[in-house]
């Protein structure tokens, strides 16, 4: 039995941190921190769920002046869909975990 | 400017340059997030990561052009156990041998199933078959 492309525990604590602030524009290494992936395993991910058109993403100035843009993301309504539809991580992102602590 | 941030500056401007470039947006994204990192160590574990995430879009490419490749390769070899099986059914030149007509008919054959079987080594992607087929239908 194959499964599901969405269901590993990485990409259910990222679409966890991403549901929690559907609407706003997120950014990696806020993300990063958020969820406890290293970028070399968050930004794959943020790849194949753009691939699948769950994700967009796109340059936006800096709230810090003097700083370069940043590349956001945030989930699109069919990412919506399917963050709301994947069962949710075993065990809570390291930020969850410290705010509960 | 710290040595580690410098490192991470450099490991940035690799994973831009290994990144295939309609993924370049990617790299562009990671490398720019440097400059909101304040830590250093930390900007030099992102910058890590991102020539990983590089080398993994990399791969992934590199391993699409293989498969290309794999499948090109196996449609000439297919159409060139084609030729040699129609050029069996062709006439020799008046005053062959029968023993020499056998010859080249054999080798003929011989050439057809060999490029046969080195199709069906890649496309069952059997590559120690396929390198030993090359090995004997080279002279």
């Amino acid at each position: 039995m194959s499964r599901s492309p969405n269901s590993s525990p990485q990409t259910r604590r990222l679409f966890q941190a991403l549901l929690s602030q559907p609407q706003a524009w997120r950014h990696g290494y806020d993300l990063s921190k958020e969820t406890g992936l290293k970028s070399g395993t968050l930004y794959p991910l943020l790849i194949r769920l753009s691939d699948q058109g769950l994700l967009e993403s796109e340059w936006r100035l800096a709230e810090k002046p003097g700083r370069p843009q940043r590349h956001a993301y945030r989930l699109t309504a069919a990412g919506v869909a399917a963050a709301r539809a994947a069962p949710a991580p075993l065990a809570p992102s390291p930020k969850l975990a410290g705010a509960r602590a | 400017m710290s040595r580690r941030r410098r490192l991470a500056q450099a490991l940035a401007r690799h994973a831009l340059s290994v990144t295939p470039p309609e993924r370049r947006a990617w790299a562009q994204g990671m490398a720019a997030e440097l400059a909101h990192i304040d830590d250093d160590g930390a900007a030099f574990a992102f910058a890590a990561g991102a020539v990983w995430t590089g080398y993994q879009l990399l791969a992934r490419e590199l391993s699409l052009w293989l498969v290309f490749g794999r499948w090109g390769v196996a449609a000439c070899a297919l159409a060139d156990a084609a030729v040699h099986l129609a050029f069996l059914g062709g006439q020799l030149a008046p005053g062959t041998s029968a023993a020499l007509s056998l010859g080249i008919r054999s080798s003929v054959l011989s050439l057809a199933l060999l490029h046969l079987l080195i199709a069906w080594s890649l496309i069952r992607w059997r590559p120690g078959a396929f390198a030993a087929l090359v090995g004997a239908t080279s002279p």
